[in-house]
C-alpha cells in the first residue's frame, strides 16, 4: 500500500474554499427469487439447516450462496427471521445456515434477496462425532488445497451526470488477492446489469453504467491449485434525478481500539422499512469540493469518495415531536456485528499432512485467522481480508471465546502482538500493532508531515510518570515440525522502574532471543508513551486514518508552548472523528495520535527454575499459617453477588463432553465458559466425577466409584496443568491386575493442601490409604475387605471414611482416622445401613448426613458417626455427598428426588418438593449453593442447562453463556464454587 | 454596469436564449447581494485564516411586490430547492451557480408588498462559462 499523500493532494488540502456534500447511499435489497414454505422443517425449530418450498418465482439459478433469505407472513416480509442461503437449491429444498431461532408456519413466504450480509457458519458434529464445516462440508483437503481470497476493494459510488458513467474497479494499489501454498491463475469480473466490462480477466478494471441503481460485482479468482472463490461488493450510481440520502447531522467515529468506525444517520424525511431496510447496508459518501470545483483526494482509485461503510445496528431511536419526527439509526463498520456474532470455539494444531479441520499445515497465525474468516463466517465473500506476513509458526492457536471478533483478537494479538481493525472501505486489516513492530521492519508508510497551516490547533499531553514498572515477556519459537523452544525477556532489567505496574505478556510467538528482547523493549516504551497528541485538522482532510497501519510525522516547536518543548517525531493515528456542518457544505476533522516511540532496553529475562537464584533476590518466606477457626455450622456466605459467586469449576462429563469448564464471570448475564483440562487425556476428563479445591487453592479431580479409567490428578490452581497422581498404570507396578478404583477422595478444609485418597485393586479388597500434604502422596495404611466406595470428610479432629465392608455385607461402616495417626482405627464406628456408602459433611462439624437408598430414610450422624438419628423418610436416588446444602444443612437441594430429578428441602430434610420451577431434562439435575440465606439464599443448578436463583429456587435465570457453543450437548455433573 | 442577476429551475433555463430567467423577464426587481466566497474561516495554527465551505449569496430587498415574491416563491414551492442562479461573485463577476434556495421564515407584508425580503441561495456550485 502507498498511503503517502503526494505533493498535489497535499496543495489540494492546503487550499481554501474546502467543502462537500455529504450522502447516504442504503441498500433497497432487490427480490432475486419467492416462494412458499412446504411444510415444516422435519427437525421442527432446532438445528434446521434446509427447508422445502414451492411456488417458486423468479430464476433459481440466480440464488447465490451467502444471499439473505427472508421468512415472513406477508409477501417479502421477514417478520419470522432472516438466514443466508448456505448453497445452491434444488427445485425443492433451500439450503440453509444451520438455525434454531425461526419459529416456522407451513406456506409462510420465502423472500431471497441480493444481500450478502456477515453471517457465521457454524460446526456441525454428527452423530458418528465427525466435524463438518457449515452444516455438511467433510473435511478432504481444504487445509492443504486452500481456497484463494479475494481481493477486490470496497464499495463504489459514482454519480451519473451524462448518457454513462465509467466507474474504477480494483483493490488498493500494492494489494491483490492471494492464496496459501499456491498462486492466483485467473481472475474473472462479472456485473449483472453493467454496459461494459473493460477488462474481466484482470485484478482492477473499469466497467460503463448508464442507469441509476445498485449493481453486485462479483470477482472471481481461481488458484493454481484449482480452487476459486468469489468475493462481493456494490456499485451505487446516483443522479440529481434519483439522489441518495443526504446527510443532516453526522457524528462519524474511528478508533483503532474498537476496531472499525460508525457513524450516527438522523433520518427526517422517509423512512419506512422498504426504504430504509433493518440491517441494512448504508455507504457515507461526499462529493467533495476544492476552491469551490468537485474533486477528489483519496489512496484507493475510484474510492476516494467514500467515508465511512457499514450497517444499520440495534437499536434505532424513532422521536416524534408536535413539529418534528425523526428517525436516529447508528451505523457501524463490520467490527460491530463481528463482535456480536458468536461462534463455536476455534483452533488449528500444526499438522503438515492434515486430515481433519484442525490440522494445518505449516501453522501461522495468519493461516489460524484464515480459517476462522473462510469457514467460521462469510467474510472472505464481503470485504478484503488481509492478514499478518508474520511467518512465525504456531504448534498450535485456538480460541474458546464467545464471539468471533474476541476469538480473531485472542488469536492474533496473544500469540503475535495483532489486531484487527476495518478501514473505511469496510476493508478488514489483523496487523501488529505499529508500535510494536521492530524498527527494521517499520515499513507502514508516512503518510505527510503535518504542519501549522494544515491545522487549526493541536493539543499535546506529555506523561511523566511511567505507567509501566517491567514487563516480563516469554514465549517459544517454533519450527516447522512443530518443535519449540522457549524465550524470556525483560524490560528494563530485573529492577522494576521507580512507578507503574508490572506487565506479564506470555505465550507468544517468538523467532529469537533478539528478538524476544526487542519486543519486551516495544512493549515497555509503547506502554509508557510519553506523549500523546490531538490535531484539529482545518479542512477536508480525510488521507490520516486509524487503519492500515500509517504515521504523521510533526512537530512542537519550542516557541509554541509555555514549558518550551520541543518535540519532534512520527506519530500513529488512534481515534479520528469526523465533523459536518450541513449549512456551510463543511468537513473538518479531528485524529488523536500516540506517539511512535522505540525500543527501551531490555534484557534475557530468567529461566523458571534456573539461572542464577541471587537474581532477583529471593522473597522472604512467608510466615507460617495460623490454623483456620473450624467452619460452624451454621454460618453463610457473608458476600453476596446479586449475580452470583463469579468464579465456579464444574463438570461436562459424557462421551461428548469436554470434561471441566471453569467460568469467571458467573456474575454476567453471558458468562464465558473455558475448558480447563490440561495434563489429562480425553477418557480421564470426560469421566471425572469428583473434584475439591484446597485452602491452597490447588485443584483436585477424579474419576470415583469404579470406572475403568479411575484416576486422581492435581493441578496447582484452576487452569493448571494436572499431574496424574494414581491411575491403572500406577497401580499396576503395585497391585497387578484390571479394573482398580477409586474409593474416595476428600480434603481438610482447616490446612492449606492435606488430602486423602483411597484406592483398592480387585483381587483381594486391599485398599490403599494415599495421604497427601501440598501435593505430595504416601500409602499409609491397607485396609483390607473394603468392596465399594464411599465418602471421605474432614471434621472434629478426625477423618470419615464410608465404604462398604465385607464384614457389613450390604452395608456400610464408618472408619475413623485421627489427625494425629496415619491409619484409620480398626474397629469400624456405627456400622450403619446408609447402603449408598455416601456422606455429606455440614461443614467441619461432627455433624453428617447419610441415607438408605433401601428404606429411603435420611439420618443424622452425630460426633463423627457416634450416634445416628434418623430424620425422614425419603426417597433419593443419588448418594448423599451430592445434596448440595447451605453450610448448617438447614436448605438442601438435589437430583435425586422424584421422577423429575429435581428437589429441595427447606427444613433438613424432614420433608422434600420438587423444584418445579425447573425443566424436566430427563437428565439428572446437580446443584450447589452459592451464598445467602433462607427464601433469599443463590443457588446454582446444572444439568442439561446451567441456572442460577436467587430465592432458594423459586424462579432461575440462565447462566449457560457459550456453554451451548464449547459443548453442544453438555451434561453437568458436578459443580463447584471456586474462592 | 449591466444587472444580469437570473434564477431558474434548470442550467438550460437559467441561459436560456430567450432571456426568461432575467430579473427583468420574471419582473422582479434586481437585488442588493452579498456574497460570501468562504462562509466559515478557519484561524489556523500558523496564524493565517483559510477560508472553508462552498459560496453562497444573500439577495436582498428593501420591499418587494407580492407579485414578485410569488414569482420567486415559484422556484421554491417547499422550504428549500435546488435552483441554478447567476449573481455576482465576490470578485464582482457575473458567474452561473447550482445551489439551494433557503426560503425566509418569516416574510413581512404590508400593504401589497414584503419588506425587508432577504433569499440565502447556498451551497453553489460554479457551473462554468456559458
Amino acid at each position: 500500500m502507498t498511503q503517502v499523500a503526494t505533493a498535489p493532494q497535499l496543495e489540494m488540502i492546503r487550499k481554501n474554499g474546502q467543502a462537500a456534500k455529504l450522502y447516504v447511499a442504503a441498500l433497497t435489497p432487490a427480490v432475486v427469487y419467492s416462494a412458499r414454505l412446504n411444510g415444516l422443517p422435519t427437525l421442527g425449530t432446532d438445528l434446521v439447516a434446509e427447508i422445502t418450498y414451492d411456488g417458486g418465482s423468479g430464476t433459481l439459478a440466480e440464488i447465490k450462496a451467502g444471499m439473505t433469505l427472508y421468512v415472513g407472513t406477508s409477501p417479502g416480509g421477514q417478520e419470522l427471521g432472516t438466514c443466508r442461503i448456505r448453497k445452491s437449491p434444488t427445485s425443492t429444498i433451500m439450503y440453509i445456515g444451520e438455525q434454531s431461532l425461526i419459529v416456522w408456519v407451513d406456506n409462510c413466504y420465502l423472500t431471497v434477496v441480493l444481500d450478502y450480509e456477515l453471517w457465521p457458519k457454524h460446526v456441525h458434529i454428527t452423530e458418528d462425532g465427525s466435524v463438518q464445516m457449515d452444516y455438511d462440508v467433510d473435511y478432504v483437503d481444504q487445509h492443504s488445497n486452500f481456497l484463494p481470497v479475494p481481493i477486490m476493494g470496497g464499495h463504489v459510488v459514482k454519480k451519473l451526470t451524462g448518457e454513462t458513467v465509467t466507474v474504477q474497479l480494483g483493490p488498493e494499489s500494492g494489494t491483490s488477492s492471494y492464496v496459501y501454498g499456491s498462486t492466483i491463475s485467473a481472475r474473472l469480473w462479472e456485473i449483472p446489469g453493467a454496459d461494459s466490462i473493460a477488462t474481466p480477466t484482470a485484478a482492477s478494471t473499469t466497467a460503463v453504467f448508464s442507469a441509476e441503481g445498485w449493481y453486485p460485482v462479483y470477482h472471481t479468482v481461481t488458484a493454481a491449485n484449482g480452487r476459486s472463490k468469489t468475493g462481493m461488493r456494490w456499485v451505487y450510481i446516483w443522479s440529481d434525478e434519483q439522489p441518495p440520502l443526504a446527510v443532516e447531522e453526522i457524528s462519524f467515529r474511528e478508533d483503532a481500539q474498537e476496531g472499525g468506525h460508525s457513524f450516527e444517520l438522523t433520518v427526517s424525511g422517509d423512512a419506512n422499512l422498504t426504504q430504509l431496510y433493518d440491517r441494512t447496508l448504508c455507504i457515507l459518501f461526499a462529493v467533495d469540493y476544492f476552491e469551490g470545483l468537485e474533486d477528489q483526494v483519496g489512496f484507493i482509485l475510484g474510492q476516494e469518495n467514500i467515508v465511512g461503510v457499514g450497517r444499520i445496528v440495534s437499536p434505532e431511536s424513532l422521536v416524534f415531536g408536535f413539529n418534528s419526527s425523526r428517525a436516529s439509526f447508528t451505523v457501524e463498520s463490520a467490527q460491530g456485528l463481528f463482535k456480536r456474532i458468536t461462534g463455536f470455539p476455534s483452533g488449528v494444531e500444526m499438522k503438515n499432512t492434515p486430515t481433519v479441520w484442525t490440522d494445518m499445515p505449516a501453522l501461522t497465525v495468519a493461516r489460524a485467522l484464515w480459517h476462522l474468516l473462510e469457514w467460521r463466517c462469510t467474510a472472505t465473500e464481503i470485504m478484503d481480508v488481509l492478514l499478518p506476513e508474520d511467518t512465525r509458526y504456531a504448534s498450535e492457536l485456538s480460541s474458546p471465546l464467545t464471539y468471533l471478533w474476541d476469538q480473531m483478537q485472542e488469536i492474533a494479538f496473544t500469540s503475535i502482538l495483532a489486531s484487527a481493525g476495518i478501514d473505511a472501505h469496510g476493508r478488514l486489516f489483523i496487523q501488529v500493532d505499529a508500535l510494536l513492530i521492530p524498527e527494521s521492519s517499520k515499513t507502514y508508510p508516512l503518510v505527510m508531515t503535518v504542519e501549522k497551516q494544515d491545522i487549526h490547533s493541536y493539543e499535546i499531553n506529555r506523561a511523566t510518570e511511567t505507567s509501566t514498572s517491567q514487563v516480563v515477556l516469554s514465549g517459544v519459537a517454533v519450527t516447522l515440525g512443530g518443535d519449540g523452544k522457549a524465550y524470556f525477556s525483560l524490560s528494563p532489567g530485573h529492577i522494576f522502574s521507580r512507578v507503574g505496574s508490572p506487565v506479564i505478556i506470555d505465550r507468544l510467538l517468538l523467532a529469537s532471543q533478539a528478538q524476544a528482547n526487542e519486543l519486551a523493549g516495544l512493549l515497555f516504551s509503547s506502554k509508557n508513551n510519553p506523549y500523546s497528541l490531538k490535531l484539529e485538522f482545518s479542512g477536508n482532510n480525510r488521507l490520516v486514518t486509524c487503519f492500515p497501519n500509517q504515521a504523521i510525522y510533526f512537530t512542537v516547536e519550542a516557541d509554541d508552548n509555555v514549558r518550551g518543548f520541543e518535540i519532534a517525531g512520527r506519530y500513529i493515528p488512534r481515534r479520528r472523528s469526523i465533523a459536518y456542518d450541513p449549512q456551510n457544505f463543511v468537513i473538518t476533522s479531528e485524529v488523536e495520535f500516540e506517539y511512535e516511540t522505540s525500543a527501551a532496553v531490555a534484557i534475557n529475562g530468567d529461566v523458571p527454575g534456573s539461572g542464577d537464584l541471587s537474581a532477583p533476590p529471593p522473597f522472604p518466606k512467608f510466615p507460617p499459617m495460623p490454623s483456620l477457626p473450624p467452619l460452624l455450622s451454621g454460618l453463610y456466605d457473608p458476600t453476596v453477588l446479586d449475580g452470583g459467586h463469579p468464579r465456579w469449576l464444574m463438570v461436562d462429563r459424557g462421551s461428548t463432553s469436554v470434561g471441566l469448564v471453569y467460568t469467571a464471570n458467573f456474575d454476567n448475564d453471558r458468562p464465558d465458559y473455558y475448558t480447563v483440562n490440561a495434563g489429562l487425556t480425553a477418557d480421564q476428563y470426560k469421566n471425572i466425577n469428583k473434584i475439591i479445591q484446597c485452602p491452597s487453592g490447588a485443584i483436585y479431580v477424579a474419576s470415583v466409584r469404579g470406572h475403568a479409567d479411575a484416576f486422581v490428578a492435581r493441578a496447582d490452581g484452576v487452569g493448571g496443568t494436572f499431574e496424574i497422581l494414581w491411575d491403572n498404570d500406577i497401580k499396576e507396578s503395585v497391585y497387578p491386575g484390571v479394573n482398580n478404583v477409586v474409593l474416595g477422595l476428600g480434603y481438610n478444609p482447616l490446612l492449606p493442601e492435606t488430602v486423602m485418597f483411597v484406592t483398592v485393586g480387585p483381587a483381594n479388597e486391599t485398599g490403599a490409604v494415599h495421604l497427601g500434604v501440598g501435593g505430595t502422596f504416601s500409602i499409609t495404611q491397607e485396609l483390607s475387605n473394603v468392596i465399594a466406595p464411599g465418602s471421605i470428610t474432614w471434621g472434629l479432629d478426625q477423618w470419615l471414611f464410608t465404604p462398604m465392608y465385607w464384614s457389613f455385607g450390604p452395608n456400610a461402616g464408618g472408619k475413623l482416622m485421627p489427625a494425629s495417626a496415619d491409619s484409620f482405627v480398626p474397629t469400624p464406628v456405627q456400622p450403619g445401613w446408609y447402603t449408598n456408602t455416601a456422606h455429606q459433611r455440614l461443614g467441619t462439624s461432627g455433624y453428617t448426613l447419610h441415607h438408605s437408598s433401601n428404606s429411603g430414610i435420611l439420618q443424622l450422624g452425630t460426633n463423627n458417626l457416634t450416634t445416628l438419628t434418623d430424620i425422614g423418610t425419603v426417597p433419593l436416588s443419588i448418594p448423599t455427598e451430592e445434596l448440595a446444602m447451605t453450610p448448617d444443612g438447614q436448605f438442601m437441594m438435589t437430583g435425586g428426588y422424584g421422577s423429575a430429578n429435581k428437589g429441595k428441602t427447606s427444613d433438613r430434610g424432614y420433608t422434600w418438593v420438587d423444584i418445579a420451577s425447573l425443566p424436566y431434562v430427563g437428565n439428572i439435575w446437580v446443584f450447589r449453593y452459592d451464598s445467602g440465606k433462607l427464601a433469599e439464599s443463590r443457588w446454582v443448578a446444572g444439568s442439561s442447562y446451567i441456572y442460577y436463583s436467587k430465592n432458594f429456587g423459586g424462579t432461575w435465570v440462565s447462566k449457560q453463556g457459550n456453554m451451548p457453543y464449547l459443548s453442544p450437548f453438555y451434561q453437568i455433573t458436578n459443580i463447584l464454587k471456586i474462592y | 454596469m449591466t444587472y444580469d442577476y437570473r434564477i431558474a429551475a434548470s442550467l438550460s433555463d437559467l441561459r436560456h436564449v430567450d432571456l426568461r430567467a432575467t430579473f427583468a423577464s420574471l419582473g422582479v426587481v434586481v437585488p442588493n447581494d452579498e456574497p460570501m466566497k468562504y462562509p466559515q474561516e478557519s484561524l489556523l495554527a500558523s496564524g493565517h485564516v483559510r477560508g472553508l465551505g462552498l459560496p453562497q449569496v444573500f439577495w436582498h430587498w428593501g420591499f418587494l411586490t407580492e407579485a414578485s415574491y410569488d414569482t420567486l416563491k415559484g422556484f421554491c414551492a417547499e422550504k428549500s430547492a435546488n435552483v441554478y442562479i447567476r449573481t455576482l461573485s465576490e470578485d464582482r463577476e457575473w458567474r452561473d451557480y447550482q445551489g439551494i434556495l433557503i426560503w425566509p421564515a418569516r416574510p413581512q407584508f404590508s400593504a401589497g408588498r414584503v419588506l425587508d425580503f432577504t433569499l440565502l441561495i447556498h451551497g453553489l456550485v460554479d457551473q462554468g462559462d456559458e
